[in-house]
């Protein structure tokens, strides 16, 4: 028997080997029929490993569609990065265009009020600014050709800005209010007090001091200063600065204030040359082109 | 060792070739990967243990399977290889080219069984979709797509083989 079995081997595993799933297939085959036990066996078996193929391959699935997603996100985001940078420069420009566009109309509300005074127009080309954003000297993009001469008032809306220090054909500098070397002759707006006012501008702050002799009436502190016009340099009624505080100081016999210049030196774009005072307002004077007027 | 291996082997495959073809858009045409490790077995394998790893295959495809009757991959498997046991003494498979043609004749003859078993055993063969057409319509292209896989999966096996039973040279490719 034994013998016979290992004779016979191979014929008798291939032919359990065959009918063993030709019964499964018989008994599995049949319509209609309850679940088997081989059936529960191997749903028990490969189902969770179905499951976790296709959770695993999902994964994948998601983690491949991810990163396209990301690239189309990365695609958008320089489009988008590319949109707000445009629009920001529109948005600088159109503030910028804001900012000079109220600055026009400042000026324009004080030409109509100073009629009589004949102005260039000039750019602020250039600032020489310290390490405390200071600016003590300041370029302008008008000069002689313009009729620009030295000692020619420089003002904007605000006030009185400086006079023409230097001048060449086509630029000038500009000494400004707070410039240690410069000296208005001011009076107190609606006071019977007048004095003079100096630059003691640092590296640190703009400021400058009034000088006068006498008190006419008491002062208060944020009193308007503005030019006398005794210089015979400056028109007068033009606004210069503020009493910064009541606290005088005597020296020899003066009185001295602090005062804080009417204009804003950091933020000068546009300002005017009084090239000129007429009695009677001319007609085009004012203008704000660089070819304005003659002194 | 070996027959633990390559049922791990086959069963990781029939796992992961539904899903990942479902996503490729190829569930129609599923390469028979069974089939092939089945018939590599029967080239390479001893007859008793073969046999018994080419049931086990079968048998684990009929519970992937589900729609069609259990023992019916089994069968398969269990003919497949004792074919290609049989041819293994007669032929000599080199190359991929040689991979692809026996992946492809095992196909087409396993396509030919499948529909004579079904309409043998199984009672509900020919109702709805299921049927002779469906069978003949798609055992050309099944064969054409699972000959390529003949020569991953024989590539595959062969590895497994090298490591397994520390063969340093490759039997067929």
């Amino acid at each position: 028997m034994r013998e016979f079995l290992q004779r016979h081997r191979a014929a008798i595993l291939a032919f359990f080997g065959l009918t063993l799933p030709l019964f499964l297939l018989f008994v599995h085959g049949r319509h209609p029929r309850k679940t088997t036990v081989i059936e529960v066996a191997l749903m028990e078996i490969t189902g969770p490993v179905q499951e976790a193929a296709s959770r695993a391959l999902s994964g994948l699935s998601d983690l491949w569609n991810g990163y396209v997603a990301l690239t189309d996100v990365h695609d958008e985001n320089e489009r988008l990065k590319e949109d707000v940078r445009q629009l920001t420069e529109k948005a600088d420009r159109v503030r910028q265009l804001e900012l000079e566009n109220a600055e026009l109309r400042k000026m324009l509300d004080f030409k109509k009020q100073r009629r009589e005074l004949v102005t260039v127009g000039a750019h602020v080309i250039g600032k020489d600014v310290s390490p405390y954003t200071r600016v003590l000297r300041i370029a302008l993009d008008v000069g002689q050709d313009a009729h620009i001469l030295e000692g020619m008032p420089v003002i904007n809306a605000d006030g009185l800005v400086g006079r023409i220090h230097r001048v060449s054909s086509s630029f000038a500098e500009v000494m400004l209010v707070v410039d240690a070397r410069s000296t208005v002759n001011v009076k107190v707006a609606g006071k019977g007090v007048v004095g003079t006012v100096t630059g003691t501008s640092s590296q640190s702050n703009y400021d400058a001091r009034m000088s006068y002799l006498t008190r006419a009436e008491p002062l208060a502190q944020g009193d308007l200063l503005v030019t006398s016009g005794h210089d015979k340099v400056f028109p007068p009624d033009l606004r210069v600065g503020y009493i910064q505080s009541i606290e005088e100081r005597q020296r020899g016999v003066e009185y001295e204030l602090q005062v804080t210049p009417a204009v804003n030196f950091s933020d000068l774009e546009l300002v005017y040359v009084v090239t000129d005072v007429v009695s009677e307002p001319v007609e085009g004077a004012g203008t704000a082109a660089p070819q304005g007027g003659h002194r | 060792m070996r027959s633990a291996a390559i049922i791990l082997v086959g069963f990781l495959l029939l796992a992961l070739e539904s899903p990942l073809l479902y996503d490729a858009g190829m569930a129609q045409y599923v390469p028979d990967l069974v089939l092939v490790m089945t018939v590599y077995l029967g080239l390479t394998s001893s007859f008793g243990r073969g046999l018994g790893i080419a049931l086990a295959l079968g048998l684990l495809k009929d519970g992937f399977a589900s729609g069609t009757p259990i023992g019916m991959y089994a069968e398969i498997g269990a003919i497949a290889f004792i074919v290609s046991y049989r041819l293994s003494r007669r032929l000599v498979l080199r190359g991929p080219v040689g991979a692809m043609l026996v992946s492809l004749v095992f196909s087409l003859g396993a396509s030919v069984v499948e529909l004579i078993l079904s309409l043998v055993f199984v009672r509900s063969f020919g109702q709805g979709s299921s049927g002779p057409g469906l069978i003949l319509g798609s055992m050309v292209p099944q064969a054409l797509v699972t000959a390529p896989f003949g020569v991953v999966v024989f590539w595959l096996l062969d590895r497994l083989d090298a490591l397994t039973t520390r063969k340093s040279d490759s039997v067929f490719l």
